[in-house]
This record gives C-alpha cells, structure tokens and sequence, in this order.
C-alpha cells in the first residue's frame, strides 16, 4: 500500500468538506477519484499532500503520515493541483530546473522529463506561450522529475487533445506497470474508464464506493445474477428444453433472456450444446460507467460528463 | 544548510528573471550615480566690494592738492605745526597715493583682491589716527608726535589696534596673512584682560566680596574667556599657516571666529534670575534675537527654560568653533565649506528615500504572488518543510535589500570620489564629545551611519514581507509598507498637535525614515546641518533602533508563524 488515507474529516469553517473518509492506492495501480464538482477531490488531494491539515484522520503515504513526517511523506511523491500552474514568465527548461533543484537533480534530468512529455523542442520558450495542453504536458513533467512511486494528479486531462490524453493515458499506464500508484481526479467519466483500474467515488465529502472498474459497470442483482442474453439457432426447443429443466427465461426480439448467476449461465450453455442447440453467442448485460456512477451518486447528470 | 542554499538560489532566479526587477535596479544605481556626480553650485565665499580705479584716482588727487597745497591743519583751529610733523603727514599722504596707485593697478588685474578693502581700510585713516599709530610705533618722530597730540588734545582711550605701518606691510607685499596679525594681537590683549577679570572676580570672590551672584558673574567672564583664548589659537594658527586669501582655511577662520564670537556674545547677553524677572516685568517685547539664534525668551518659559535655551545656544556656536579650530590647528578641511566628497557622501543617507520603496515593493510580492499565480502548490508539495521555503524567501529578500544597500552606497562614493577627489577620504571626520573635538576616521563612521539609516528600510521590509505572507495580497502589502514608509512624514502635521513636541520623539512612526535623523548630530561650520525632520524632533536613535529591532522580530514570528500553520486554500 502506497497511499493511505484514514479517516479524514475537514471543515471549512461550519461546513464539513470531507466526511471520515477513507481511501488506499496500491503498487501499479491506477485510482480514478471520481466525483461532481465541489464533492471535495481537490481539498482531498490537499489534505494528501499536506497543503491543508485535517482537522481528524490522518494520511499515509510510503509508510510515513504525512503531518508528522512530511520530508518523508512527500519524498517519492508527485503531484498536479487543480492546474499546472508554472511561473509564466520563466522557460519550460527555468521551470523544471527550480523543481528539479528542490529535488537535488539536475539538467540531465530535467532534459530526460521534457523527452518523455515530448516537450523537448519547446523547452526554452516561455511558459507564457505555451499551450494548454503544453502547460499540462509541463505539469506532468515537474510532477514526475523526482520519478515518484506515487502520482496524484488533479484534473491531468484538461486541456489536452485526444492525442495527448492517450499520450498520458498511455504514460500513466507505464508508470503503473513499473510499480508506482497513480491517483487521478477527475469529473470526465469516459476518460476514468479508459484509465483507471480502481474507482473511488466522492459525493458531498463523502466516499460512496471504493471498487475496482469491472465491478462498478458490471450490473449485478443482490443474489449476484447478472441478465443474460442467449442467441441461439432453434428458438423453441431452446426455450423448451430450459423450461423443462427448470430455468426461468423470457424471449424477445429471438433473443433468450435470464437473470442468473453466472454458473448457472454456464451450466445453461452447457445443457444447450448437449442437446444439439446451436449457441451463437452468450453475454452479461454490463452498464455504462455513466449509469453506474449516477446510480451511485444519486447525482445529476448535468455535474458530470 | 545546502538545500536552503539551493532555495535561496530558485528565489533569487524567480526574482531577477522577471524583467522589471532588473530594470528597475539598474534605473536605481544610474540614478543614484548620476545623483553622486552633481556638483553644488559653488557661491564663493566672501561678498566682495566693488571699487571702480576711478575712486581711488579721485582719493589720489585729494592727497596730491593736500601735499601741494600744505593742507596739514585739522581740528578747525589753526595750529604752528612743525617741520617734523609736517615730514610725518607728508610722509603719510605719499603712502595714501601709494596705496592708491597699488588699489588702480591691482584692479587692472583682478575686481576680488583682499588688499582692495584692506586699503580702503587705510585710505579711510585720519591724520590725528595716523599719528597715533606712528608715535606707539616708536617712529623717529615719535616723540614730537606725542607731544602735538597732546597739544591738540587727541586721546583714543583705548590703543589703536591696527597698525598702520605693519598693514601697509601687508599690502605692499600682498601678505595676507600678515594682514591679520593686528586681528591675532588685539585677541590676546581681549582674553588677557577677560583673564584679568575673571581672576579679580575669583579672589573678590574668595574673599566673600562678591555678592551673592558673583558664582553668575564668574560664569559669564569665564565662558567669555574660555572663547576668547580660543579665538586667539584660531589666529595664531592662520598666522602660523600663513593661510591665503579666500582659500576653504580662511573661510575656516572667518566662519570658526564668528562662532566663538557669537558664542562670547552669548555668555556676555545671558541673563541672571534678577534681570530675567525684571525684563519679564517691563519688556512687552518677549523675544530677544541675536543673529539668529534665539538668545530670549518668551512669556511662558521659566528661567530654568530661558537658561537652558541659551546655554543651547551657546554650546551650538562653541561646537561650532571648536570644529573650526581643530580644522585650522591640525590641517584638516572642514567639509562642509570645501565642496568636499566627505560633506557630498553624506547626502546618500536621503536617497534612503528612493532605495526603501523599491525595497518594499520587491518584499510585497515574495510570498504573495506564489498564492496569486498559484505556483505556491507546486512549491509546497515538494519534501521540503514549509519553514524552511519561507526562510529562503526571507533570506533572499534581507540579502537582496543589503545589496542593493552596499551596491546604492558604493556606487555613490565611487562617484563622489571620482567629482570630488577620493583623497578627502583620508580626512577625519570631526565631532564634539564632552565639549572637545575629536576626529575619527570618515570611511568607518560613514558607514556606520549608514548602517544606522539602513536599519528602518530592513524594518519596512520585513513588515512588507509579513503583510505579504499573512495577506497574500501583493498589492495590500505594497500600500501597508509603502504607508508605513511615509507615515514617518506624518511628524510634520503632528509637530502642532501636541503641545510637548517630546511624544513624538516616543512615537514609532519617526524611525521609519530614522535616516532622516543620524546627521543631526553634525556640526557643520557652514550653519546648515540635518534636515526638516531633524529639526522638529529629538530623535533618540537608539530608541529607534530598539523599535525597528523589535518590529523586524515581531514580522519574523508573524510571518512564519502563519506560513507555516495555516491551509493553503
């Protein structure tokens, strides 16, 4: 376990911003903090990195909890807040240089980081002029320059074009693979399905649901029946011979359908190729991270996208 | 240790990459060096007379129809004058024409020449005076002189003090120095006869003769004496140096005499309790002046306040003098009258008003504009303690100022030195201490005035530097140091609100410009010392210095205490 967080309450002012919440990254994983605006990610994210103190809990990362150790803490660790705000008037290279110092790394580092954010040719141009998309490429950069074994990242998409945004999915990925954890937040549904492994959602402070991506759109029932959907070449003796074995199943549009688990959907197929029943395909119905998130968040659609 | 080295070097990158820093240092120093080049414009010393040739030529044909015409008769009557005295005022009006042709020719040369009012002086000398002059010179005459002085009953009851014979000298030889000789002689026989007083006013006193404000009395003689045996040093040493005319020496003299003299005057006007009262009784008029310096009283004031004051001003033109005399008696130029680098360099501790700005407004935005730009994030994520990145911030700020302090302060001497000769370095600077002069070395003490100065900008900037860590808000800093910076002026509206001008003296907001106040205590023999705000308040410097100290200290705990707890929102 990388990142721990432990119960953490914080207020601002009367109003409670986060409510006891709880979350772990782990080695080579990639974390989705999946919630609407003004759920609490970034004030999460602070709190993680020690920019804001709890008021209870506390937050583990490497081992060390970051109130009392900090140097330690925060030694492996990188980060992008609420946008990859750099000094403007100061090249990308002046930039990277002021970060890689506090680090007690170098040029040769520095240079190594532009490669990777592919920000290379751009390097002694102002900040200024930059982009979006390459100011974002320059957050990542500075966040990975002291090579963390854990990323958070708040927001890393914003801006980027879809090239860039499967440049950083793709980096992202590699970096898990090499063992580090990566926690992103984010509001962009599509992108968290695409990249994360685990999503964590945060509604009003509080985390609802801490699962992994398949469990989230896989839509089960409380007896963990999932609806199938058989195609098969002779309809009525299907229908017939699972009837008669005592299986519950409706048709429509030609199709078999039945709410089961999945070894008894196995067991169905089974029973199907016996008999001599051609089965062109079977398949679990699974939901749309959209919906499962709105399921989840009781929110509203228009809060996410 | 080194990761602050590391952090101080990012701020001072962050600091001097924004264009206007750099820019706005190097106006700094240009203006400052420009400043430092300026010569005053030099009046000259002395207000000359002017004489055209043609007065003298007329003074001339004057003596000329005299010798002619044997105008030797004065005094109305007609006297039998003999062949001898008719030599000697022969022989006096042949040295009168002398002196006039002298007086044509040197005007042909030059309109500012000392021996022009000198023999003006002597031009102006009557007969009887001349023949005075003559008969104490022991002249071969000198006898009969006496004798038809006496006979025509002219008496001086005092002895001439100027010497004919030795001034003519003096001209005629173009000695200026020598011309002053009478001045040097009738100064002993003042202080011999102030010390004849002074000791019959001791023995009357020692014998219990003296009434009861003989210990008065004996003060009064005494400062007088004091002045005068002082007034006698300054000319034995022009005599000595054989000082020329209208050289910065002879300035020194003229102005170190008028200061001692004004000083005798001083003790020679002030009061006794009885006169006091009786005055305060009878005079509607409640002021006394003498030549500027307030000598009186007014209604309210008590003796104790009137003997104070005056005592004040006695001991300012004594300093005064003794500053002159330690300059004429151990060959050191007085820097206020020579146009010298000393008396130029000084003038940097008022360009404190142009350096403290500019510092407040490099301190307003150190910790602020990370919060406004937001890069305060990216900054505190890092394994670095909180307290150690504001304590870089902190150090390049204080070290950024002390540059700009010492490189501002070079700059400036180098120019002085380099529009008014680095040699007058070398010289002393000369200060009073318990009512002697001293001299001490100018570069050492002009620094540490400046250090004095430079203390309420650290002030300042450190107050700049807390109101930008706990506001966040550059501009709202920028005004609260800048506001503090300019409410040390606010003494000029304040001065009339109370009626004991001292509470101010006590209030802090003087010593945000304590610059204005290390000069006071100069003496300059040309009059003019310090600036406005010295003269309206008595500035206790160590006081200030306590005060800015414990500002600086206050902002420190402030400012780290906040960075270093509160949330970054």
């Amino acid at each position: 376990m990388i990142l721990e967080m432990r119960n953490v309450t914080k207020y601002f002012g009367k109003r409670k911003v986060l409510d006891n919440v709880s979350l772990t990254v782990n080695e080579g994983e990639i974390l989705g903090f999946l919630g609407p605006n003004g759920a609490g990610k970034t004030t999460a994210i602070k709190i993680m990195l020690g920019l804001l103190n709890a008021d209870s809990g506390e937050v583990i990362i490497n081992g060390y909890s970051v109130k009392k150790d900090f140097e330690k803490a925060l030694k492996r660790v990188g980060g992008i807040i609420e946008s990859p705000d750099m000094y403007n008037y100061l090249t990308g290279y002046e930039n990277l240089m002021l970060c890689a110092r506090m680090h007690g790394l170098g040029r040769e580092r520095v240079l190594e980081v532009a490669e990777q954010v592919k920000l290379a040719g751009r390097l002694n141009d102002k900040v200024k002029k930059y982009s979006l998309g390459m100011r974002q490429r320059l957050g990542v950069a500075q966040a990975i320059i002291n090579r963390p074994n854990l990323l958070v990242l708040d927001e890393p998409t914003n801006g980027l074009d879809p090239v860039g945004i499967k440049e950083l999915r793709d980096m992202l990925r590699d970096y898990a693979r090499q063992g580090a954890a990566v926690f992103v937040s984010s509001h962009l549904l599509a992108e968290m399905e695409l990249m994360c492994d685990t999503l964590c959602i945060i509604e009003q402070g509080v985390v609802i649901a801490q699962k992994s991506l398949r469990e989230f759109i896989t839509t089960t029932d409380t007896a963990d029946r999932l609806n199938y959907t058989f195609s098969v070449g002779d309809l009525e003796k299907a229908v017939a011979l699972l009837n008669a074995n005592g299986y519950e199943v409706t048709v429509s549009d030609s199709l078999i359908h039945a709410q089961i688990t999945k070894e008894k959907a196995a067991a169905m197929a089974k029973l199907l190729s016996l008999n001599d029943v051609d089965l062109y395909s079977m398949t679990a119905e699974q939901k749309r991270l959209e919906d499962a998130f709105l399921q989840a968040t009781h929110g509203s659609k228009d809060q996410i996208s | 240790m080194k990761l602050i080295a590391t952090l101080i070097k990012n701020e001072y990158i962050k600091l001097f990459k924004k264009k206007s820093v750099p820019i706005l240092l190097f106006v700094l120093l240009l203006f400052i060096f420009g400043i430092s080049l300026i010569k005053p414009f030099n009046y000259g010393f002395i207000g000359r007379d002017f004489y055209s040739p043609s007065y003298f030529e007329n003074e001339k044909l004057q003596y000329k129809y005299n010798i002619e015409n044997s105008v030797y008769e004065y005094f109305g009557e007609k006297e039998d004058i003999s062949d001898e005295i008719k030599a000697v005022i022969k022989e006096f009006y042949e040295k009168q024409i002398a002196l006039c042709d002298k007086a044509i020719a040197i005007l042909d040369e030059s309109e500012n020449d000392w021996r022009i009012s000198a023999i003006t002086e002597l031009l102006n000398m009557s007969v009887p005076q001349y023949l005075s002059d003559y008969a104490t010179g022991n002249g071969e005459y000198a006898e009969v002189v006496n004798e038809y002085l006496s006979k025509i009953g002219y008496f001086y009851g005092y002895e001439r003090y100027l010497s004919y014979s030795a001034q003519f000298k003096a001209i005629m030889e173009n000695d200026y120095s020598e011309s002053k000789r009478y001045l040097y002689d009738l100064a002993v026989k003042t202080s011999d006869s102030l010390k004849a007083q002074l000791d019959e006013l001791k023995s009357k006193k020692e014998n219990g003769a003296g009434g009861s404000d003989i210990d008065f009395k004996i003060f009064k003689v005494n400062g007088r004496y004091i002045n005068s045996e002082r007034i006698v040093r300054a000319y034995k040493a022009a005599l000595d140096k054989k000082i020329e005319y209208n050289s910065v020496l002879d300035e020194t003299l003229r102005r170190t005499i008028n200061a001692l003299q004004s000083a005798m005057f001083g003790y020679e006007s002030i009061l006794s309790e009885e006169e006091f009262q009786k005055n305060k009784e009878n005079d509607t008029n409640n002021y006394y002046y003498y030549s500027g310096y307030y000598y009186g009283y007014n209604s309210n004031d008590t003796y104790e306040d009137y003997l104070e004051n005056s005592k004040k001003s006695i001991e300012n033109d004594e300093n005064k003098g003794l500053v002159g005399l330690y300059s004429l008696e151990n060959d050191v130029t007085e820097m206020s009258l020579a146009n010298s680098a000393r008396d130029k360099s000084l003038s940097f501790i008022n360009l404190f008003w142009f350096i403290a700005p500019l510092a407040i407004y490099f301190a307003s935005s150190m910790v602020s504009q990370e919060f406004s730009t937001k890069t305060i994030n990216l900054l505190l994520i890092r394994p670095v303690k909180r307290w150690k990145i504001l304590l870089s911030k902190y150090i390049c700020i204080v070290t950024l100022t002390l540059g700009m302090i010492v490189a501002c302060a070079a700059v400036y001497l180098v120019g002085t030195g380099i529009s008014f000769g680095f040699s007058d370095f070398l010289q002393p600077y000369i200060y009073i201490a318990s009512g002697e002069a001293h001299a001490a070395s100018f570069v050492p003490w002009f620094l540490w005035r400046v250090f004095l100065a430079a203390v309420p900008v650290f002030c300042l900037v450190n107050l700049t530097f807390m109101f930008s860590t706990v506001t966040k808000g550059t501009a709202v800093s920028l005004i609260l140091g800048v506001l503090s910076l300019f409410s040390s002026i606010l003494i000029l509206f304040f001065t009339g609100l109370f009626e004991n001008p001292d509470i101010i003296t006590y209030m802090p907001f003087p010593y945000f410009s304590m610059w204005s106040y290390v000069l006071s205590d100069i003496i300059y023999l040309d009059g003019s010392n310090g600036n406005i705000f010295s003269y309206l308040i008595n500035a206790d410097l160590t006081y200030g210095f306590i005060l800015m100290l414990g500002f600086i200290i206050l902002s420190v705990i402030l400012a780290f205490a906040d960075f270093t707890k509160k949330d970054i929102k």
